[in-house]
């Protein structure tokens, strides 16, 4: 295996070079926010050179992984099936029974499509000696596969001409044996619809499942978005309830079903067990194939191994001890300080013996005397691991090994290192997929809920940054004027705080900062239904803001303002030009929409409050300037600054696409040419609400709002309020006839208890 | 032999709408070599959408169901008639054997009966739970004799005061507190008895309250009841009520069995409704009914 400590075939200065490039081809693919929702630690980088494994060292890999694959899918399906035969015989019954990572739910009953397991992941060390350990099994995490394939495509792209020396064995095969598997363990549905199901949008996972989504042409859904009716699974879309037939899992047993399998934790799927029960839907993998995550399995897998096939494992594990057997228990004991010590339950916490102290180890001899079934113990090991998967073709078909896999580098898992399996012959190790053998169905109107949601607040803080940036931009314009401290009733209206700080201090919480990273993060959690040019003008606003500037410093702080604004402007474009009219646009529309209205009125009121006679011509050309209409003034009119053709530009212009009419019209055509959603009572009453707004805007009379009485001064604030109130409730009912909420919560259970006490006891 | 008629209805009254909920519910009592269940009926308001029944792992019966339709108010409301024939279920010589060799038969339970001598998720093994048991199982003492005494002693150090823990609350602390309603004695007495390697279940069912004599039977009086059972080196189960002091009681309507509460809970379940308060009311009523051709069987068998 060549690695990236082997200077050969690559120079250092080189690897330097393609390590930039991978730095900024997976910045511009998939920009991680910084901010408060991911932290530091989403960063990521791709190693470029990547670990290329010998094609007769791969062999030896993939019949292990086949045959530990053949026996996990037997010995899950044991435990599991109507008529256990492995319990107490070959796999002690405690390890099962007494297990926490066992769902009794689960048991008892076969779920459709032929096996349990799907995807299933293994972790393996030691490839580069030769001498390959599976040091454990994985199910239900998909994730990781997904960021293989981005970081393989990366690779392929930097690496291009170098490969065709190399010869690389291609993940295709594999992803096309995966998607026919998935395809096909749906019951009596021919063209199944399939979703990857997401822990969240703030889950780390979260990008890497919409990587998989997108490339296996699956929708990409969070909990909140699947909901179980009727015993059967669906998609809560935009515009209503889709059914679903498969679902791909990235939620463990853990968190999966409150109502049967994971009852403490909130969210999940509740009804998912019983959908999976009632065979409408196919969970993959199963539910209750978290079990293999215990460290058991690896005295469980030689015994089983032994008994169905009479043989060894090709492939071993670490070597593990259990404390339930006599020969386990003395040499933990014997040895303790050496072990690490991992109970049954896999998301129980560990010890390392060897950071105890004296007393605690003879706390935890005790213990282990106590319950010793539940201990098991193995050497310290932190080798390294590569990820690799292995699923099944179609139902009861082959079992297929990803050829290759996925490493990462640093103890933050930050740096990841693709994984490629030589003597392929192929030039291309980028995965190509084309369309697989079934029904088309055409789902450019499905947008499930959450990710709507995303768009539509896209949108809105994409609005309310650009009007952040112009409001200080033009206060910092205006001071530069002006040789005294800038002065004027109106100025803390206009802006919370001096322009300058606004722009550049990361702390304050009315500020720029936190705008941008509420914008990046809400672009991170739809990934995968944004053009991909738009990736590399929010990178360059997250690179921008990183560096911020000195407080004192106006001209840079007047500099990051043309910036931004113009990486601002290079997305509005990408979003106008390179986006296609589906749901998700419309809702992304929406919401700058209302925000460009929203700050427009909301700062009309609060300046013209302040001022009880005429605005001053300093105001109107400030509001002119933030609304991006001074020039559509001054061509339209020759006359000095007037408050009545200034409010008229700026509210009730038709033919300004920066008017508050013209938002307000573009919301309703926007809501006409959305799909109905199930509630079409609540959009009825949505699209009332836009064209009430665009009603007011054309029954108003301009001047009389800037008649310099008190009577002016009050019409303005009645017009501007009514505005501003049903700006908001257009923002509050969108929001409810499109992504309506719900809490789920456990149901307070039990009885009312009275002891009745018998007479004669 | 007695029959009786078990109504047992659960009422859920929430402040607002829930859009939607799913139960998981077991309340359908299970035949036994003791109890026979003639007739059962589990009437759920409003109508489910979904509702499904199935065995579980232990056999018991479990529906689950979901009410798709806004709602304010949950009712549940279970009715079984159910004949117990103690004398199917008297004890047998094995309960004079020492309770060692109970251990013994506790670990030699394969499958998920194994289980019940080990730690479940609402009841964890203890040494304390070793120590307060110890005084009742000297070494080579008969089975029936150590666990009689046990469950007398729970009975006697416990005070029932309802309100007192909630669902959540472990019963090591209710060791300590020595306060508790059934669940919590049941699973106290289950924690002792497995801390000493016998295998234990929790039983969930009713009792029957005997009326005084001419007083009119108040309807909700009774409860939902819980209790526990220890295998026997015969591999047969005894029934022990330690909120009621009791061994092998005769009234006792079982529902089903577990590892634990959370096993067996009459009604739980998950709403989806924005902040909702929710209030429960539970009642329970189980009355004697005269089998068909009661007259003829004459009275004192």
């Amino acid at each position: 295996m060549t690695g990236p400590d082997d200077d050969a075939p690559m120079g250092t200065d080189t690897r330097d070079r393609l390590r930039r490039r991978a730095d900024r081809r997976l910045r511009s693919r998939q920009l991680v926010a910084a901010g408060a929702a991911h932290g530091p630690a989403a960063r990521r980088a791709v190693e470029p050179a990547p670990l290329v494994i010998g094609a007769a060292t791969w062999e030896i890999v993939e019949r292990g992984l086949l045959q530990r694959h053949r026996l996990l899918e037997a010995l899950i399906d044991d435990l599991y099936g109507p008529d256990p035969r492995l319990i107490g015989r070959v796999v002690p019954a405690e390890v099962v029974h007494a297990n926490p990572a066992f769902v009794p739910a689960a048991a008892g009953w076969t779920p459709a499509g032929s096996g349990r397991l799907s995807l299933t992941g293994f972790d393996l060390s030691g490839i580069d000696g030769g001498r390959p350990v599976v040091r454990a099994v994985r199910v239900a995490d998909p994730g990781p596969l997904g960021r293989l394939l981005e970081t393989r495509t990366i690779t392929a792209e930097l690496l291009g001409d170098r490969l065709a020396e190399t010869g690389v064995r291609p993940l295709t095969p594999f992803l096309v044996g995966l998607r026919r598997r998935l395809g096909t363990i749906a019951t009596a549905e021919r063209s199944p619809r399939v979703i990857v199901l997401s822990p969240g949008a703030d889950h780390p996972a979260h990008a890497d499942l919409g990587e998989l989504a997108r490339i296996l042409g699956y929708t990409l859904a969070e909990a909140a978005d699947v909901t179980v009716r009727r015993g059967a699974v669906h998609l809560r879309s935009v515009t209503g309830l889709e059914p679903v037939h498969v679902v791909l899992r990235g939620i463990g047993d853990e968190a999966i079903d409150a109502l049967e399998v994971s009852p403490a934790v909130a969210g999940g799927v509740p009804g998912l067990l019983a959908a999976a029960r009632a065979r409408t839907v196919t969970v993959a993998d199963a539910i209750g194939t978290g079990w293999l995550h215990s460290p058991i399995l690896d005295v469980v897998l030689p015994a089983v191994a032994r008994h169905l096939d009479a043989d060894e494992l090709h492939l071993p594990g670490p070597r593990r001890l259990w404390c339930g057997d006599d020969d386990g228990q003395r040499e933990t004991l014997a040895r303790l300080g050496e072990f690490v010590l991992e109970p049954l339950d896999p998301t129980a916490p560990t010890v390392d013996t060897r950071l105890v102290g004296r007393a605690e180890l003879d706390g935890l001899r005790a213990e282990i005397e106590r319950r010793p079934w539940w201990w098991t113990a193995r050497e310290p090991d932190d080798e390294p691991t590569l990820r690799t998967y292995v699923t099944v073709d179609s139902e009861g078909g082959d079992a297929i090994v990803l050829p290759g896999g996925h490493a990462t580098l640093s103890a933050d898992e930050s740096v990841a290192v693709d994984v490629w399996v030589g003597g392929g012959g192929s030039t291309s190790p980028a995965p190509t997929l084309r369309p697989a053998g079934l029904g088309q169905v055409d789902l450019a109107a499905s947008l499930p809920s959450q990710a709507g949601e995303a768009l539509l607040w896209f949108g809105r803080y994409l609005e309310r940054s650009e009007h952040l940036l112009r409001r200080a931009r033009a206060v910092i314009d205006l001071a530069a004027t002006s040789t005294e401290p800038l002065e004027r009733p109106w100025l803390p209206a206009l802006l919370p705080g001096p322009a300058v700080t606004l722009l550049v201090d990361p702390e304050r919480v009315d500020g720029l900062r936190p705008l941008l990273d509420a914008l990046v993060s809400s672009a991170s959690s739809v990934r995968g239904l944004l053009p991909t040019d738009l990736w590399s003008d929010l990178d360059r606003i997250d690179t921008d803001t990183a560096e911020l500037a000195d407080p004192h410093d106006v001209a840079a702080a007047r500099a990051l303002a043309d910036r931004l604004l113009a990486a601002l402007a290079g997305i509005a474009g990408t979003i106008a030009e390179s986006m296609v009219r589906d749901p998700g646009w419309y809702l992304l529309d929406i919401g700058r929409r209302l925000e460009r209205a929203l700050g427009t009125v909301r700062m009309l009121e609060a300046t013209l409050a302040v001022t009880t006679d005429r605005p001053d011509d300093d105001l109107l050309e400030m509001l002119l300037t933030v609304v991006v209409s001074l020039n559509a003034y001054r061509r339209r009119y020759r006359s000095d600054l007037e408050a009545d053709a200034t409010l008229g530009i700026l509210l009730v212009d038709a033919t300004n696409p920066r008017s508050v009419r013209a938002a307000a019209q573009a919301v309703v055509d926007d809501l006409g040419r959305l799909p109905n959603p199930s509630v079409s009572a609540a959009r009825t009453n949505l699209t009332a609400v836009a064209r009430r707004i665009v009603g007011t805007l054309d029954r108003v009379d301009v001047p009389a709002l800037v008649a310099g009485d008190d009577t002016g001064a009050a019409r303005r604030a009645d017009v501007l309020a009514q505005l501003r109130d049903d700006l908001h409730l257009l923002g509050s009912s969108t929001s409810d006839t499109f992504f309506r909420h719900t809490i789920a919560e456990a149901l307070p259970s039990g009885t009312v208890r009275r002891r009745a006490r018998q007479r004669d006891a | 032999m007695t029959r009786y008629r078990v109504s047992h209805e659960t009422r859920y009254h929430y402040e607002g709408e829930v859009a939607l909920g799913y139960n998981r519910a077991v309340l359908r009592p299970r035949t036994t070599t003791g109890q026979r269940v003639l007739a059962h009926d589990l009437r759920i308001d409003p109508t489910p959408a979904f509702r499904n029944e199935h065995l579980d792992l232990f056999g018991n019966t479990v529906t689950v169901f979901s009410v798709e339709t806004p709602h304010r108010t949950l009712v549940v409301h279970a009715v079984s008639e159910v004949d117990v024939r103690p004398e199917d279920a008297q004890l047998d010589l094995a309960g004079l054997a020492r309770w060692e060799d109970a251990v013994t038969a506790a670990r030699q339970l394969g499958d998920v009966g194994r289980a019940f001598s080990l730690d479940s998720p609402l009841v964890g093994t203890d040494e304390a739970f070793a120590a307060y048991a110890a005084p009742s199982f000297p070494a080579g003492r008969p089975l029936y004799d150590a666990v009689a005494d046990l469950t007398r002693r729970i009975f006697e150090d416990f005070t029932y005061l309802p309100g007192s823990t909630t669902l959540s609350t472990p019963p090591l602390e209710v060791l300590h507190s020595r306060t508790g309603v059934c669940q919590d004695f049941a699973h106290v007495e289950i924690a002792c008895l497995r801390s000493l390697g016998l295998a234990a279940r929790y039983t969930s069912g009713y009792l029957e309250t005997s009326p005084p004599v001419a007083a009119p039977r108040l309807v909700g009086a009774d409860a939902s009841h819980a209790w526990c059972s220890v295998l026997l080196p015969d591999r047969t189960w005894i029934d022990l009520d330690p909120t009621n002091g009791l061994i092998e009681p005769v009234t006792h309507v079982t529902v089903g069995w577990g590892r634990d509460y959370a096993d067996v809970a009459p009604l739980s379940g998950v709403i989806f409704a924005a902040g909702v308060a929710s209030e429960l009311v539970v009642s329970v009523d189980v009355q004697q009914v005269d089998p068909p051709g009661a007259a003829v069987i004459s009275p004192g068998t």
